[in-house]
């Protein structure tokens, strides 16, 4: 072992990397800090509403338990089997886009949300988003009922709520609508569409205006520069060979993620042909990044220049406006984009502007890949210009609205900072806001109405491909709440239901209807691709040099819509890793020419408008550039994210205070100091590291852990990521074989394909849904306590300044000798025949030796009862978001991934009571993280069965086994993660995997 | 110190008290044991409800199949109290006058639900499934006793863990062939006998009853 090149090195964190106190700290205690009561005074209130639900065993004051009744319904429906689940398709919407899901609902309770794998831009994988909708459904910080907020918030009823709409509708009746205005999110459902069509024919006078603040519209604007016509770009990567994202984290972000990451993701695995090749160039650190073969940092001033560079050296012109490694990755780009004709796919960020988004697509278009790997779909779901957003502000203003009705969206908060949203809004007569939350515009209204969410109403909605699906309620409104359809509709006199509403729009007959609502898609109802014609192409904007700040929407809360989901809270960022919290992420050089530290405060200033936030030294961040997340600094949220009223904190900062109408991407000229005051950021990098201590094992061990070579490699030995037979010496075990008292039915396995993981963390979320897993509260992630069964590690490569990444998912690894096992005292962990290491919680006694015990750190204890506040009044609703299958933990005991046996269990007597044949086939039982994983990356499943997919992957020869030399035989098995570098890019990869080779 | 020696006949004592150090403990432990034992808290359990139905007058004398009520015993997790309803479909000619079902005919008016007092109860982290019990070829009668004779349903077994896992290691003596799982009097004939049959059944539909944790714990 002779690792000495710096290049090699794999580290998780700056602390690891200078090998701080901290870090030594972490690593030599794995629950650092001892159980001291953690509730103090002033973070009390936050833990009271933690998510979880406890169950409420009864004590022992009496002989025998309570008493207990059944309530049987009066009147059944056929095939009702109450306890147990049923699924119907459905879907969810982000930024005015469907995602098909299938709902699981207990007993009418939606519990579980899978993806529709009938729905073009689900195919059976969800995102963390809408992994999180149960929580965000039974949240109880939702508002409860109609309240008139004028002159301080008072509860009111719909009668009251219809009266003052009915004084809106007199008024527009007597102007023809004039001083009526609605501010919608902008969607693509046709029923909203067309009532808002309806509405201005009626109202001729009155305006409407949709403003989102994660606008993706700079594409739409980009393909009318370009083509003239108004379209949507849309990427099909399966036959892309190389795929260029320009300051776009397409993995992650955007209405076609989860299908573009299962593209990309197929072609990510050698032995099955080719390979695509891709590059980002990106400013921040993203997953599309991480997952690139080539990674380029760049400011998103920058990329402009790049496109026009990169198409003059398509062209064949060497430009010299890069050197050195920009120039040496601009010219392997353009090789390949040449050599690749109508094969490539060149991508652009919603932060870059219009201009550049028109030469990208020029590019598409000059090769040739129009209607091959990108299509032009006429674009829906468009926002109104930012002209029209400033134009009723000032109307407002000018009190020349006199009824304003918000139509969901939360524009006090998340207007751009310039506008004064909430200035204007006070002077508006009379102001409507239907929401799902009292949040900061409900309480800057006159009138609130409480929002269904899209998992209690009707609605329908596209796909980006304009694929048509109607969402389907699953339970009643929980807090009588109003659709938007309905809202709109009275303004006409009228009180169609949401259900007739779509019904309406979409015409199907009542067969059609059926079978749409039955497959969570209208067949054949996706968008023609226009026919686009290049035409003169703009001017591409000089870069504006100095210091950049760039505003990106949050990758676990979003626009700051699901602030107030613990889950996505504590969710940590796929890069940062960052839980509770955002940060003004930089690179060392501009931290050091700035002053600023990491964990130290910055006040940074944008046209004068400034912002005191924490810093986060961010390797491979681009120089001169501050990338700030949206979505923080909430103070009317709820009891999670920020509630003034009731002295909750906010979570992190409000980055939209710095946002203004001309820079809501990307500000130019900002400028940065360091403030006073340091900061604590809880981030999950350094929690649970696998056993080595110090830097040197560390060092040596990080190339084991997680494996990956180049192609190259690959053709020359696919067998790499094995270890020699001879290299931990002879196999010796200090553990008695498990003796199999009988055969068992199934030998249940996994395997983990670290080609195509993106990192994005939505199998975590997927399994903190499916078991009940609690949220800790920032205080607790500090001190390592964070519940989450998946760990997603992420290991820079490399420097400081410009590492590449990789991320690892890790769960218990269900060793066959188990070394928890054996240290138990009380028999809590024990194993199955079929191979499962079972916890039982009712055992446990709270040693914690077995996690002591466990090389890879994947066992979680219950430092405290984090569900118990759940049976207090008004947050009982947070218990219907619990998986009844599985038990709710409570303080004192160990838990860990079981593999989802609740499925297994589940599904095996479900197959039995039908065929006595007792094997399960392939497929019939996916665990959660299987299931909802968008890059198809997690295989579950009997490796008794030689044809399952499982067994293929474990037989691949890519497969190794974390910490092979223990001999503990992990029945959780990895797939080598294997690069494809353009050839004359490859020199540091090779001496990365030539210490990956030799182990 | 003399004045602090016992008298000579305590000396008979000791062996005595040295006899009773070991047996008063021991019959505390298992008095206070046997007291608190499912056996005494659960088998015996019959708690009045609100509608006094008899199981002796309807699934014995009228000799109606458990299974006309507890409809999803066979095909889910819970056998299912009947809604509503499913009493109507007699009572709505038979009994109409009746004081003691004045509960029954209000529920069917309002749709409320009439409150059943739950007899057979397990702790929420047992996770007990009917339909894999069927399927199995378990009787009703194994678990609920002779119901088709109870005036007030009781608890017949304890239903603890240890009970539990006497069928799960030895399921031979209650496996029944399927048309006679609803038979409540049904006996195997003489010859094979109960065991001989269930080995044979065993064998037959591959059952295989799982004594691992996560089958019953999750």
């Amino acid at each position: 072992m002779n690792r000495s090149d710096n290049t090699t090195r794999y580290w998780r964190s700056l602390n690891d990397l200078e090998q701080t106190e901290e870090f030594q700290g972490m690593m030599a205690t794995e629950f650092p800090g001892g159980p001291e009561e953690h509730w103090t005074a002033s973070t009390r209130r936050r833990f009271l509403q933690l998510m979880g639900a406890s169950v409420a065993l009864a004590g022992a004051t009496s002989c025998r338990w309570k008493e207990e009744t059944i309530r049987p319904l009066a009147t059944r429906d056929e095939n009702r089997v109450p306890g147990t689940p049923k699924t119907y398709a459905s879907h969810l919407t982000l930024g005015g886009f469907a995602q098909g899901t299938l709902v699981t609902a207990f007993d009418g309770r939606p519990s579980k949300i899978e993806g529709n794998p009938k729905h073009p831009e689900s195919l059976g994988a969800t995102s963390v988003y809408a992994q999180a909708a149960t929580l965000h459904l039974y949240d109880p910080d939702r508002s409860r009922g109609f309240a008139r907020m004028a002159g301080g918030e008072q509860d009111s009823d719909l009668a009251s709520f219809e009266a003052a709409l009915q004084g809106v509708i007199d008024k527009a009746n007597g102007s023809n609508g004039k001083g009526l205005a609605v501010l919608a999110p902008p969607t693509s459902s046709p029923t909203i569409n067309r009532l808002r069509g309806r509405l201005l024919s009626k109202f001729s006078e009155a305006t409407w205006v949709s403003y989102s603040p994660m606008s993706r519209d700079n594409e739409v604007d980009g393909c009318r520069l370009a083509f003239g016509v108004n379209a949507r770009p849309y990427y099909r990567m399966d036959k892309a060979r190389v795929i260029v994202a320009l300051d776009d984290d397409f993995l992650q972000d955007g209405p076609s993620a989860l299908r573009l990451t299962r593209e990309v993701a197929s072609r990510r695995k050698p032995e099955n042909g080719w390979m695509n090749r891709i590059y980002s160039v990106e400013a921040d650190f993203t997953s599309t990044g991480a997952f690139a073969d080539h990674r380029l940092r760049m400011r998103s001033s920058d990329i402009g220049r790049f496109v026009l560079a990169l198409r003059a050296m398509v062209e064949g012109k060497d430009s010299s406006d890069f050197s050195g490694k920009a120039h040496e990755v601009l010219a392997a780009m353009a090789e390949d984009l040449r050599a690749n004709k109508g094969d490539v796919c060149i991508t652009c960020g919603p932060n870059q502007p219009a201009e550049v988004h028109a030469h990208v697509q020029a590019l598409n278009v000059y090769l040739g890949n129009a209607d091959r790997t990108v299509a032009y779909l006429p674009a829906t779901a468009v926002g109104s210009p930012l002209q029209e957003v400033q134009a009723l502000v000032s109307a407002m203003n000018g009190g020349d609205v006199s009824s304003l009705i918000i139509l969901g969206g939360n524009p006090v908060y998340d207007m751009p900072a310039d506008l004064e949203f909430g200035a204007a809004l006070g002077k508006v007569e009379t102001s409507i806001h239907l929401g799902q939350y009292r949040d900061e515009t409900a309480l800057a209204c006159t009138w609130h109405a409480p929002q269904t969410h899209e998992l209690e109403s009707w609605t329908d909605a596209l796909a980006s491909d304009g694929t048509l699906s109607i969402g389907q309620p699953m339970i009643e409104a929980l807090w009588d709440g109003m659709a938007d359809t309905e809202l709109l509709s009275r303004l006409f006199g009228e009180k169609t239901s949401a259900h007739d509403a779509v019904r309406e729009t979409t015409r199907l007959d009542d067969k059609a209807w059926r079978v749409a609502l039955h497959e969570g898609v209208v067949a054949g109802s996706a968008a023609l691709p226009l026919n686009v014609k290049l035409g003169q192409l703009p001017e591409v904007p000089a870069a504006a040099s100095g210091l950049e700040v760039r505003f990106v929407t949050c990758r676990t809360v979003a626009d700051g819509r699901y602030a107030n989901l613990g889950w996505l809270q504590e969710l940590p960022d796929p890069m940062t890793k960052l839980t509770w919290d955002n940060a003004a992420m930089v690179s060392f050089a501009t931290a050091k020419s700035l002053g600023l530290q990491h964990e130290g405060m910055a006040r940074i200033t944008v046209a004068g408008r400034t912002l005191d936030v924490a810093v986060f030294l961010m390797p491979g961040h681009a120089d001169d550039s501050i990338t700030l997340a949206l979505g923080y600094g909430r103070t009317a949220a709820g009891h999670v994210a920020g509630l003034n009223d009731d002295w909750v904190e906010p979570v992190g900062f409000d980055s939209y205070k710095l946002r203004g109408t001309d820079s809501m991407h990307v500000a130019a000229g900002a400028s940065a100091t360091a403030a006073t005051g340091t900061y604590r950021l809880a981030t999950t990098q350094d929690h649970f590291a696998m056993d080595e201590i110090g830097r040197k094992g560390l060092e040596q061990r990080m190339p084991n852990l997680v494996k990956e070579g180049d192609v190259s490699t690959f053709q020359k030995n696919s067998k790499f990521a094995k270890d020699a037979p001879d290299f931990w010496g002879p196999e010796v075990t200090l553990w008695q074989e498990v003796e199999q008292t009988k055969d068992p039915d199934h030998r249940w396995g996994m395997a983990i394909d670290l080609s195509s993981c993106t990192g994005c963390g939505t199998c975590t979320i997927a399994c903190q849904s499916e078991n009940n897993i609690s949220v800790v509260g920032k205080e607790q992630v500090l001190k390592g306590r964070e519940m989450a069964w998946i760990r997603m590690d992420r290991y820079f490569v490399g420097s400081a300044e410009e590492p590449s990444a990789v991320s690892q998912p890790v769960g218990c690894q269900h060793c066959e000798l188990a070394p928890c096992e054996s240290v138990c005292p009380v028999g809590a962990t024990v194993h199955t025949s079929e191979g499962l290491n079972d916890m039982v919680y009712n055992r446990c006694i709270g040693t914690r030796y077995c996690s002591n015990n466990c090389p890879y750190k994947v066992r979680r204890f219950n430092f405290f009862n984090f569900n118990k506040d759940q049976a207090k009044a008004g947050n009982e609703v947070l218990q219907m978001a619990a998986n009844p299958d599985v038990t709710v933990r409570s303080r004192g005991v160990m838990e860990k991934c079981s593999y989802c046996v609740q499925r297994i269990e589940r599904a095996r007597i479900e197959t039995r009571n039908v065929d006595r044949d007792i094997f399960l086939p392939d497929g019939t039982v996916k665990s959660a993280c299987e299931q909802a994983c968008p890059a198809d990356a997690i295989s579950f499943g009997d490796l008794m069965d030689d044809s399952s997919k499982v067994s293929k992957d474990h037989a691949n020869d890519r497969t190794y086994s974390l910490l092979a030399e223990l001999n503990i035989k992990p029945r959780t098995k990895y797939l080598a993660r294997i690069r494809n570098p353009h050839p004359s890019l490859a020199v540091a990869h090779a001496a990365a995997e030539e210490g990956v080779h030799h182990g | 110190m003399s004045v602090y020696h016992f008298p000579r006949w305590t000396d008979r004592l000791r062996p005595i008290m040295g006899i009773a150090a070991v047996l008063v403990p021991t019959y505390l432990v298992v008095l206070v044991a046997y007291a608190f034992s499912a056996d005494n808290l659960n088998v015996g359990y019959a708690p009045e409800q609100p509608i006094p139905f008899s199981h002796q007058l309807h699934a014995g004398e009228l000799g109606m199949d458990c299974r006309y009520c507890h409809n999803t015993v066979d095909q889910g997790a819970a056998a299912s109290i009947p809604p509503t309803s499913t009493c109507l479909n007699c009572h709505t000619r038979v009994r109409t006058d009746s004081k003691l079902l004045a509960p029954l005919f209000e529920a069917a008016e309002t749709g409320e639900p009439i409150e059943w007092v739950r007899v057979h109860d397990l702790p929420e982290f047992a996770y007990f499934n009917h339909s894999a019990h069927l399927s199995a070829g378990v009787s009703c009668v194994s678990c609920h006793g002779r119901v088709d004779q109870m005036e007030v349903v009781r608890q017949e077994q304890p239903l603890s863990m240890g009970w539990c896992l006497e069928c799960h290691r030895d399921p031979a003596p209650h496996i029944r062939p399927q048309e006679h799982l609803t038979d409540l009097a049904w006996k195997p004939e003489v010859f094979p006998g109960a065991r001989a049959l269930g080995e044979e059944l065993i064998q037959e539909r591959n059952i295989n009853p799982r004594t691992d944790c996560t089958a019953c714990h999750r």
